[in-house]
């Protein structure tokens, strides 16, 4: 496997999140259920997943009277998250090389 | 999933959170903040002691930029803006005060009665027109990340 990869991230469903979270401060957990389109407990369960593997951070916030949940990746989510993108490069760039040769 | 399908769908979703912190200004935000801006400027011409209600525009300009802000879906990193993001910026507030300045210097040898009621008007009208183009051309200067 090459060196950086993530299987954990790697799962479809929390690359989704984590690259929708990785140029960001933060998002709102309502943002990211819309953009991937999925519903709050499938969500939630992946949330939940990357926040016990210290990956993200998640925050109640109280505004008037609205409340929002935003989420946003730990330094060790990120760096992970910034290992993985160069692993998947550099698999992407070996195989590139490898069908020119 | 592959890789090359990996990395794509990494690239469309951080489009995706640039696109929400960096969408549209909301409409209430510009017209509200243009009125202000304009009245705080203008003030001068119709007040003697005019810096406490101009410190008091700035101040409830400032207040509305982070009721916006907080509207905001996403906030992009600090470390995602680029030199180039910052010279916006500073091009778009020179492009103001300029246009101020020169309406107001015109408008003063015209011998015209509000002279920093144009100015003011022009520097709003330029606030109101170059903001959505702001935002447009702040995407081009991210820097990507990872």
């Amino acid at each position: 496997m090459e060196d950086g990869f993530d299987e954990f991230i790697h799962v479809p469903a929390r690359l989704s999140i984590v690259a929708l979270l990785a140029p960001a401060e933060w998002v709102e957990f309502r943002f990211l259920r819309e953009t991937i389109g999925t519903s709050d407990s499938a969500l939630s369960k992946q949330i939940t997943a990357l926040e016990n593997a210290g990956y993200v951070t998640v925050r109640k916030e109280r505004s008037g009277t609205t409340r929002r949940t935003l989420v946003r990746l730990s330094d060790h989510g990120r760096a992970a998250f910034a290992a993985h993108a160069a692993a998947l490069e550099r698999i992407v760039r070996s195989a590139r090389t490898e069908s020119s040769t | 999933m592959t890789p090359e399908d990996a990395l794509r769908e990494i690239r469309d979703r951080e489009d995706q959170t640039t696109e929400a912190a960096l969408g549209p200004v909301p409409r209430w935000y510009l017209v509200s903040a243009t009125l202000l801006l304009c009245a705080a400027c203008a003030i001068p011409d119709y007040v003697s002691d005019s810096l406490p209600y101009q410190a008091a525009g700035i101040a409830l300009l400032c207040a509305l930029g982070v009721i916006s802000n907080r509207s905001r879906r996403a906030r992009l990193r600090r470390s995602s803006y680029t030199n180039k993001s910052g010279l916006l910026v500073l091009l778009m507030i020179g492009a103001m005060i300029a246009v101020f300045v020169a309406l107001r210097i015109v408008a003063a040898l015209a011998h015209l009665p509000v002279p920093s009621t144009i100015g003011a008007v022009g520097m709003a009208l330029t606030w109101a027109v170059t903001t959505p183009w702001l935002n447009r051309a702040m995407k081009a200067t991210l820097r990507r990340e990872p």
